[in-house]
């Protein structure tokens, strides 16, 4: 049980921290990006 | 001790995985409130395009389909077109023109009757007298494959003119559509493609926009002969087919007036050389504020205020009666 509930408190421990840091640097994003196409 | 080491690597097997599912749980809730450009150009392309097999289209519009696409209803007519359905016969006295872009001509991002296909129609349409704008603009269409729509798509309509607009990328090679692979429906993939990319365009060595773009007008390059030659091949069309081509060249949004005057300028040259009739609205811009035309922080298709300024530079220069023949 106590494995299980450290396993469950790092991983959302580094989700948050991964969302949040997508998140930042998505405001960074788009001025040297020209338009693409995604499936290709 | 074997116990000891099984024990870690499940922690670590389990941890990893609970991670990337709160990540793409996070990413998920994250889109629902602030759309992402790359997700949403994802979902554009894997709902509502396909494969032209066979066609210099190379991929096209699913007919009858609609999707809200990065805040937007998105609603794509009978034909493939994000239009309304225009019958087969004209209205008596209606003028029709056909409208060729890609994705600024389709209104990414921006709703219908915002866009400058139906701002023109407003502006020049009477009641005795209605035209009507074909738009066919799609995301990622280069001019070749604008040139396919109007000989494949509207060979048989009853046109009286050609508006094309043309965007720096036309001049891009036909990219090969292909089905995306499973992973890409994971927002954790296309969002790592994408700040991959990123961060090879800031800090890396890939190209960014400007270098990019200047390159697609290179001498040699792999997609400007064939830009030349479908400019010329729509010259021809227009000319077989007796109809007046108008040539609108948009600017590249990043700024204003932007580092491309030369490529502007060279492309105006091969576009009067095919027949065009060539309308730069790119000063129409030269006092604006980069950012309040764009539809997102980071995504610099124009939004309705663009397209605003894009359909008065327009109707500023061209007179419709232009297209007007015994309508």
């Amino acid at each position: 049980m106590a494995f299980l509930r450290r396993t469950l408190l790092i991983a959302l421990a580094l989700a948050v921290a991964l969302v949040l840091l997508i998140v930042a640097l998505d405001f960074f994003g788009a001025q040297p990006q020209p338009f693409q196409y995604i499936l290709h | 001790m074997a116990r000891r080491l099984l024990f870690g690597a499940a922690g670590i097997v389990l941890t990893l995985a609970l991670t990337l599912t709160l990540v793409e749980i996070g990413l998920r809730v994250y889109s629902r409130v602030t759309p992402n450009v790359d997700v949403e150009f994802y979902r554009y392309a894997t709902l509502m395009k396909g494969a032209a097999s066979g066609s210099a289209l190379g991929f096209r519009h699913a007919p009858d389909t609609q999707a809200r696409l990065f805040g937007v209803d998105v609603a794509i007519n009978s034909r493939g077109f994000r239009d309304a359905e225009i019958p087969a016969e004209k209205r008596p006295g209606e003028t029709r023109v056909a409208l060729l872009g890609d994705s600024v001509t389709f209104g990414w991002g921006v709703p219908y009757g915002d866009r400058f296909s139906e701002i023109l129609e407003r502006d020049w349409s009477r009641d005795d007298a209605p035209l009507e704008l074909v738009n066919t603009g799609h995301g990622n269409w280069n001019t070749a494959q604008e040139l396919a729509a109007l000989s494949e798509l509207l060979s048989d309509d009853p046109l009286d003119g050609i508006l094309q607009f043309w965007y720096i990328n036309d001049a891009e090679p036909t990219p090969e559509h292909r089905d995306a692979p499973w992973y890409a429906r994971l927002h954790i993939a296309i969002v790592v493609w994408a700040l991959s990319d990123l961060l090879q365009r800031r800090f890396g060595n890939k190209e960014g926009f400007e270098d990019y773009y200047r390159g697609l007008y290179d001498e040699g390059a792999a997609g400007y002969a064939g830009f030349r030659s479908a400019l010329e091949r729509t010259g021809e069309v227009a000319r077989s087919r007796g109809l007046p081509w108008v040539f609108v060249i948009l600017p590249e949004f990043h700024g204003f007036p932007g580092p491309f005057q030369d490529v502007y300028a060279a492309v105006a040259a091969d576009a009067e050389r095919a027949g065009a009739t060539v309308v730069d609205v790119t000063r129409a811009f030269a006092d604006e504020d980069p950012a309040t035309t764009w539809v997102a922080h980071n995504d610099v298709h124009p939004n309705a205020k663009g397209h605003a300024l894009i359909a008065r530079a327009v109707a500023d220069a061209v007179d419709p009666s232009l297209f007007t023949r015994g309508a």
